[in-house]
C-alpha cells in the first residue's frame, strides 16, 4: 500500500470516522468543507511523521498543504526530496 | 433604558453608526448595518410565528450572519440556541427537538445534514436559509421558508418586544452525564452582568479589536461579541479554515491588529508550540484572556515572554454562571508556581467554598466546593427541573432569605492572599481543550451500539489539552467489533472533542471490591504504558 493510500485510510477511518476509507476521495477538500479541525490536524501531522520519518516544519502546516489527500501527499513528497538534498 | 442584551447594539449604533462592528475574512459590517439587518430579521421571525420566549436555533457556520441571527432573535423577543455547526446531525436534531424550536436559521448545507435525522419537528414554523436554495428545504411541513434576500428586503425597524431583563436570552447545550446534552438557560441579565464586569475590567474601548476564536455555542464567545458591541469596538471572527493552523493564526493576530484575545489555553499552547511566534512582536495586543481549563504554567510563562505587551487574565466559571472569578497575572510568574489561581470573585458576584463538614472555608490552605451567587447565575436547565434543583440550591448561609446559589462541583483551595485555586472535580466531569465533558455521556453513546456490552471512559492527564480520553470497551459475545466501527459510531453521535483517542477492547471491565468499575486501575494501566 502506498503512503497516499495509507494516508487516505487513516484520514477516512481514524480521523473522520467514515468506517470505510473509500468514502473519502483523494481530491475531497478537507479544509473548505470544514472536515479538519485542530484535533484532526494534529493527528494527521503525527501520522505523517511516524509513517514517513519526515519532519513537517510548523511553516508547512498551512491550509494549502492540507487541502486534500493529494495535497498532503505532494507536500510529503516535496519534504522527502528536500531531506535527501 | 438599557437593560436587554441587544440594547448594547442600539446604544453603540447611535454613537458609532459607521464603525466596524463585525469583521470577517470577506465582510466588514458596520454598527448601522448590523442594527438594520437584525431589525429586519426580527421582523421576519415575528411574522413567521416567533413570539416572546420562542426558541430559535442557529445551526450555522460562524459568520457575520450568525451574529445578525443572534441579535435578530433577541430583538424578536426570542431565545436563541446556537448549535455547533460541526456537531453530528443526530446531536443537533436532539437539541432542536429537546427545546422545541419555533424557528431555525441555517444554511442549505446544515439543513441537508439534518434530513435523515430530524423526522418531524412539530414545533417548527419557520426556516431562514442564509445560504443556498430555500426551495429545496424539506421542512417545516406547515409554515414558511425565507431566504436571506427576503430578510434584506423585509420591513426596517425592530418590532416592539416587551421583554424584561430576567427573561431567557439564549440556551447553551453542554455535555450531560445521563447521556444527552443539557441546555443551560441564561437570561439577558445573566449575560449583561458578566459583560459589564468584563468590559470594564479589561477596559474595552471603541478602538479595540476583539478576536472571536471560540465557537458561538461555547460561552467564551459571549465576551467577544457582547463586550465589543457594548463598547462600539470590533469583533474580528477567526476564519474557520484558519483556526486549526497555528502558524497562520499567529500571523492573523498580527495582521488583523487584534488588541484583545480570548480563548481556551490549549489554543494558545498550540500557538506557542507551532505558531512560529518569534516572527511577530504583538505590540498592539494589550490583553490576553483565557478560560475553560488550567493553563500549564511552563507554557504560560513562555507565552508571556512572546506576548510581552499584554496583560494576562485567567477567567473561571462554568457555563451556568458565566465567569465568576478572575485573576490578573503578575508580569513575572513566581518561579515556584505550579498552577495559576482562579482568583477572586468578579464584582457583582460572590463566591464561597464549603468544606465536607458543611462549614465555610475560612482559613488559607483549606479546601471545599465552590458556590456562586449573584446576577450571573443561570435561570436553570432547559426542561430538567430535577437537575436544576440539584445545581441551584438554597443558600444555607443566608437562610432568612430564599436565595438560590449555584453549586459548581469544583473543589478549590483558599490561598494566603484570599484567592482560590482550582484543585479538582467532585464528579466525573472533566475538561479537555476547554470543553467540559461528562464521561457518562460518552459511555452511554458507546453502550447504545448493539455490539457493546460494557464501556468505561477514563481521562488521562495531558500537558497540552488537559486530558486525553481513553475508552475501554467490552464487546458482547457474538459481536466482531472493530476499532473503525466503534470510532465511526462515536463520531456519528458525539462532537469530535468527545470522541476518545483510543478504544481498547477487553473481555470484562475491572471492578472494585464494592463492584463498581475500577476507573483508577483503567487510567493507571494507560499511564503505565505511556510512561
Amino acid at each position: 500500500m502506498s503512503f497516499k493510500e495509507r494516508l487516505r485510510e487513516f484520514v477516512g477511518v481514524e480521523v473522520l470516522g467514515f468506517g470505510d476509507a473509500t468514502r473519502l476521495s483523494e481530491d475531497e477538500s478537507l479544509i473548505s468543507r470544514g472536515l479538519i479541525d485542530s484535533l484532526a490536524l494534529m493527528k494527521i501531522v503525527t501520522f505523517i511523521e511516524v509513517e514517513t520519518a519526515v519532519h513537517v516544519p510548523d511553516a508547512e502546516v498551512i491550509p494549502a498543504n492540507f487541502e486534500s489527500i493529494c495535497s498532503i501527499d505532494s507536500m510529503v513528497s516535496r519534504l522527502k526530496g528536500q531531506s535527501r538534498t | 433604558m438599557n437593560y436587554l442584551l441587544w440594547h448594547y447594539l442600539a446604544e453603540s449604533c447611535s454613537r458609532f453608526p459607521q464603525r466596524p462592528a463585525i469583521v470577517s475574512r470577506t465582510t466588514v459590517m458596520s454598527y448601522q448595518e448590523l442594527d438594520d439587518l437584525s431589525d429586519r430579521l426580527a421582523r421576519v421571525l415575528v411574522a413567521g410565528g416567533v413570539t416572546q420566549l420562542s426558541r430559535v436555533a442557529i445551526y450555522h457556520p460562524k459568520s457575520p450572519k450568525s451574529i445578525v441571527a443572534m441579535l435578530g432573535v433577541l430583538k424578536a423577543g426570542g431565545v436563541y440556541v446556537p448549535i455547533d455547526p460541526k456537531a453530528p446531525p443526530a446531536r443537533a436534531s436532539y437539541i432542536l427537538k429537546d427545546c422545541s424550536v419555533t424557528a431555525l436559521i441555517a444554511t442549505q448545507d446544515t439543513i441537508d445534514s439534518l434530513s435523515d435525522h430530524l423526522g418531524t419537528l412539530e414545533s417548527l414554523r419557520l426556516v431562514v436559509v442564509t445560504e443556498g436554495d430555500p426551495a429545496v428545504v424539506p421542512f417545516p411541513a406547515e409554515g414558511h421558508v425565507w431566504s436571506w434576500s427576503d430578510v434584506e428586503r423585509a420591513e426596517a425597524g425592530a418590532p416592539t418586544s416587551a421583554g424584561v431583563e430576567t427573561d431567557p436570552a439564549y440556551i447553551l447545550y453542554t455535555s450531560g452525564s445521563t447521556g444527552k446534552p443539557k441546555g443551560v438557560i441564561l437570561s439577558h441579565r445573566n449575560a449583561r452582568a458578566f459583560v459589564n464586569w468584563a468590559a470594564d475590567t479589561v477596559g474595552v474601548m471603541a478602538n479595540d479589536r476583539l478576536s472571536n476564536h471560540a465557537p458561538l455555542h461555547f460561552d467564551l464567545s459571549v465576551f467577544d461579541i457582547y463586550a465589543a458591541i457594548r463598547c462600539g469596538a470590533s469583533v474580528v471572527l477567526v476564519p474557520d479554515q484558519l483556526a486549526p493552523f497555528p502558524f497562520e493564526l499567529s500571523k492573523w493576530i498580527e495582521s488583523e491588529r487584534i488588541t484583545v484575545w480570548y480563548s481556551v489555553p490549549s489554543a494558545l499552547v498550540r500557538l506557542l508550540l507551532a505558531g512560529g511566534m518569534d516572527r511577530f512582536e504583538y505590540q498592539g495586543l494589550r490583553a490576553v484572556l483565557y478560560a475553560g481549563e488550567p493553563f500549564p504554567v511552563k507554557y504560560l510563562r513562555e507565552l508571556m515572554t512572546k506576548m510581552k505587551h499584554s496583560v494576562f487574565y485567567n477567567l473561571y466559571g462554568p457555563t451556568e454562571t458565566n465567569v465568576c472569578t478572575y485573576y490578573r497575572l503578575p508580569r513575572e510568574l513566581p518561579v515556584d508556581w505550579l498552577d495559576v489561581p482562579i482568583g477572586e470573585a468578579c464584582s457583582n458576584t460572590k463566591v464561597f467554598a464549603v468544606k465536607d463538614d458543611g462549614e465555610l472555608v475560612s482559613e488559607p490552605g483549606q479546601t471545599g466546593e465552590l458556590f456562586v451567587r449573584g446576577p450571573t447565575v443561570m435561570l436553570g436547565y432547559w426542561n430538567l427541573p430535577g437537575r436544576t434543583d440539584k445545581a441551584l440550591i438554597k443558600n444555607q448561609f443566608r437562610s432568612e432569605y430564599d436565595e438560590r446559589v449555584y453549586r459548581t462541583g469544583d473543589i478549590v483551595r483558599l490561598g494566603q492572599d484570599g484567592t482560590y485555586t482550582f484543585v479538582g472535580r467532585r464528579d466525573s466531569m472533566i475538561k479537555s481543550r476547554g470543553y467540559r465533558i461528562e464521561l457518562g455521556e460518552i459511555e452511554q453513546v458507546l453502550l447504545s451500539h448493539e455490539g457493546i456490552q460494557a464501556a468505561a471512559v477514563v481521562a488521562v492527564p495531558d500537558p497540552e489539552i488537559t486530558n486525553k480520553l481513553m475508552a475501554f470497551v467490552v464487546p458482547n459475545g457474538k459481536a466482531h467489533l472493530t476499532d473503525a466501527e466503534v470510532r465511526a459510531h462515536s463520531l456519528a453521535h458525539l462532537p469530535r472533542y468527545m470522541v476518545p483517542e483510543e478504544f481498547k477492547f477487553l473481555d470484562s471491565l475491572p471492578l472494585t471490591p464494592t463492584g463498581k468499575v475500577d476507573r483508577r486501575s483503567l487510567a493507571s494501566s494507560v499511564m503505565e504504558v505511556e510512561g
